[in-house]
C-alpha cells in the first residue's frame, strides 16, 4: 500500500466508510502481530494485543497526526498495549505452558523435539533458543528496543517515534542492549569470552 | 571486549545500516585491524540473522483479520468520537476517549478527576554508580515491590512483595541520566499535599510511610488488580537529565502528554522521555501530590491518592 493509498484509505475510515480501514488491516497485520508475539511469547496474548491494537487504532484514528506513516503509529499502539500486557503478566507471575489454537484444542509451548536432526538444524535451533532465551532476560527498555529493531525491522528515526525517545538515545540504547545480550550469552556459554559461538556436542544436543 | 563505547554504539548503527558512510569506511579499515570489534560485528549480525529466521517462519492468525474487520463494522466510525481532535476546542471527555471496547466508565475529567480514584506512580531512576569508564556494564534494579516500597526498593536486591493496596494509575520512569547531578539540581519537593483535596494528613503514602490507602472508588475495568508492580531500571552512562517514562492514566489526559504523544491513549500504558521541567509540569498540571527525586532516591514515587 502507498503512502497515498494509505491516507486515501484513512480519509474514508474518518468519512464512515469501515470498510476501507480492512486493507489498512491486511497490510500491517503481519507486522502487528509478529511484534506482539515476540514481545508477548504467547500466541492467544498476541492475538489479544494485535486485535486491541487494530481497534484502537481505528477509534482513536483521528489522533493520528500523519507526521509518520500508519504502521509506525500503530506499532506503537501494540508496543504500549504490549507494555501493558507484560506488566500484568509480571504481577500475576503467570507461566502458560499450554495455550488454545484456533481450531480449540490445547497445545503445548516448547516443547523439546527429541528426534535426530541434521546437526547444522540443530544447532541452529539450539541457537535461536539461547538467544530468545537471552532477549528475554534482558531488562525491558533493552528487550523491547532490541525487539522493535530486530523483529519489526524499525529504522532508528520510527523507533524514537515508537518510544518517544532521541534518534541519539534509540542509537545508545540499542548498543547497550546488545552489549547486555553478548554478556548474559557469554555467561550461559552460548558464545565464548571472544564473542564467537561456542561449538557444542551435536549428539548430546540432539540427544543422540 | 571491544575498543569502547564509541566503537560498540558505531558498530551496532553500522550493523542496523545506520552509520553515516564516511563513518562506515572508518569503521570498516578499523575493523579490518581489530578482531575483537570484526567479532562483535559478527556477533551481532548472528543475532539479527536467527531474529530474521523466527519472522520468516512465523504464521499469522487468520482469525486476526476476521474479528478486527467483524468488530470495526459494528463499531462507531471513529468521526463520530472526535478523539484527540486537533480542532480546537479540544473534546476532553473521557466519554470520546473510550476504547473501542465494550469497557464501560464514568465521564470524568481530569480536573473533576482529582478528588477521585487516580493514581499516577512515577519513578525516577537515577544513578546507583558514580559513573566509571572501565565500567560498561549496566546495574539493574528489579524485583517485585509493592508501591509503598518503590524508594526503599530502588536499591539492588530489595524485594518488598507484601500486601498491596490497589490503585487504578501507574506509571515507571526509566531513567537515562546517570551523569553527577549538582545537589542543588534536585527539585525541591516536600512531599506535602499540592492538592487542595488531599489535605495535610493525606500526603502520598511514599512520603508519609506506608499508611494505608483507600481502595479508588473508579477503577475501569482493565485497572491494574494489584499495585505490586514490577519495576527494573537500567541506571545508564549516558548523560541528560531526562526521564523515560511509562505512564497509565484513566481519565483525562492533559494537553502536555496529548502534545508529546499521538499515542497517549487513557487507560493504556505509553511511553514518553521527559526532561525534568517537563515532569514538573506535568506533575503541576496533573495536580497531584507529587515530587521528582531522581537525584537524592534514585527513585520518585508520583502518586495522588483518592
Amino acid at each position: 500500500m502507498t503512502a497515498a493509498e494509505e491516507c486515501s484509505a484513512i480519509d474514508r475510515v474518518l468519512e464512515g466508510d469501515a470498510s476501507a480501514f480492512e486493507p489498512l488491516v491486511l497490510d500491517n497485520q503481519e507486522r502487528v502481530y509478529r511484534l506482539a508475539l515476540r514481545m508477548t511469547r504467547d500466541p492467544d496474548d498476541a492475538l489479544d494485543v494485535s486485535q486491541e491494537a487494530f481497534l484502537r487504532a481505528y477509534s482513536h484514528l483521528r489522533a493520528f497526526k500523519r507526521e509518520s506513516q500508519f504502521s509506525v503509529w500503530l506499532y506503537r499502539i501494540t508496543y504500549n498495549i504490549c507494555t501493558d500486557v507484560l506488566r500484568k503478566r509480571a504481577r500475576e507471575n503467570r507461566i502458560d505452558v499450554v495455550y488454545t489454537d484456533e481450531y480449540g484444542e490445547e497445545c503445548e509451548l516448547d516443547i523439546p523435539d527429541v528426534r535426530p536432526l541434521p546437526e547444522d538444524v540443530v544447532l541452529r535451533r539450539e541457537l535461536h533458543d539461547a538467544v530468545s532465551a537471552g532477549i528475554d532476560k534482558l531488562p525491558p527498555m533493552h528487550r523491547e528496543i532490541l525487539l522493535l529493531r530486530e523483529v519489526s525491522g524499525m529504522c532508528y528515526a520510527d523507533i524514537a517515534r515508537v518510544m518517544c525517545v532521541g534518534e541519539g538515545t534509540v542509537k545508545s540504547r540499542l548498543s547497550r542492549a546488545r552489549q547486555a545480550l553478548a554478556r548474559i550469552l557469554t555467561v550461559d556459554g552460548t558464545i565464548g569470552a571472544d564473542l564467537r559461538l561456542n561449538k557444542k556436542d551435536v549428539g548430546e544436543v540432539s540427544g543422540q | 571486549m571491544t575498543c569502547g563505547m564509541q566503537y560498540q554504539e558505531r558498530i551496532s548503527a553500522y550493523i542496523d545500516g545506520e552509520l553515516p558512510g564516511d563513518e562506515s569506511k572508518e569503521l570498516e579499515a578499523h575493523m579490518r585491524g581489530c578482531p575483537s570489534c570484526a567479532a562483535l560485528l559478527d556477533f551481532y549480525r548472528l543475532v539479527s540473522e536467527t531474529e530474521s529466521e523466527t519472522r520468516a517462519a512465523l504464521k499469522i492468525p487468520e482469525q486476526l483479520f476476521k474479528t478486527v474487520s467483524e468488530r470495526v463494522s459494528s463499531m462507531p466510525a471513529p468521526a463520530a468520537a472526535p478523539v484527540f481532535s486537533p480542532a480546537p476546542p479540544r473534546a476532553r471527555g473521557i466519554t470520546a476517549r473510550r476504547p473501542a471496547s465494550s469497557r464501560t466508565r464514568r465521564k470524568i475529567g481530569i480536573r473533576r478527576l482529582l478528588p477521585v480514584a487516580c493514581v499516577i506512580i512515577l519513578l525516577f531512576a537515577s544513578r546507583l554508580i558514580r559513573e566509571n569508564p572501565d565500567n560498561m556494564a549496566p546495574k539493574y534494579v528489579s524485583g517485585s515491590m509493592s508501591s509503598y516500597d518503590l524508594r526503599r526498593a530502588a536499591s539492588p536486591s530489595v524485594e518488598a512483595p507484601g500486601a498491596a493496596p490497589e490503585f487504578d494509575v501507574s506509571g515507571e520512569l526509566y531513567s537515562d541520566d546517570a551523569e553527577e547531578l549538582a545537589p542543588n539540581a534536585a527539585p525541591s519537593s516536600d512531599g506535602a499535599a499540592k492538592d487542595p483535596h488531599l489535605g495535610a494528613g493525606s500526603e502520598s503514602s511514599f512520603t508519609s510511610g506506608a499508611a494505608p490507602m483507600p481502595a479508588p472508588e473508579d477503577i475501569p475495568e482493565y485497572a491494574p488488580e494489584s499495585a505490586a508492580v514490577e519495576t527494573e531500571a537500567e541506571l545508564e552512562p549516558e548523560g541528560a537529565d531526562t526521564a523515560y517514562a511509562v505512564i497509565r492514566i484513566y481519565g483525562e489526559l492533559p494537553d502536555m502528554l496529548l502534545d508529546k504523544s499521538e499515542t497517549a491513549f487513557d487507560g493504556v500504558a505509553f511511553s514518553i522521555e521527559v526532561t525534568r521541567a517537563e515532569a514538573d509540569a506535568l506533575i503541576g498540571e496533573l495536580g497531584f501530590d507529587a515530587e521528582f527525586t531522581g537525584v537524592e532516591s534514585d527513585i520518585a514515587l508520583v502518586i495522588h491518592t483518592p
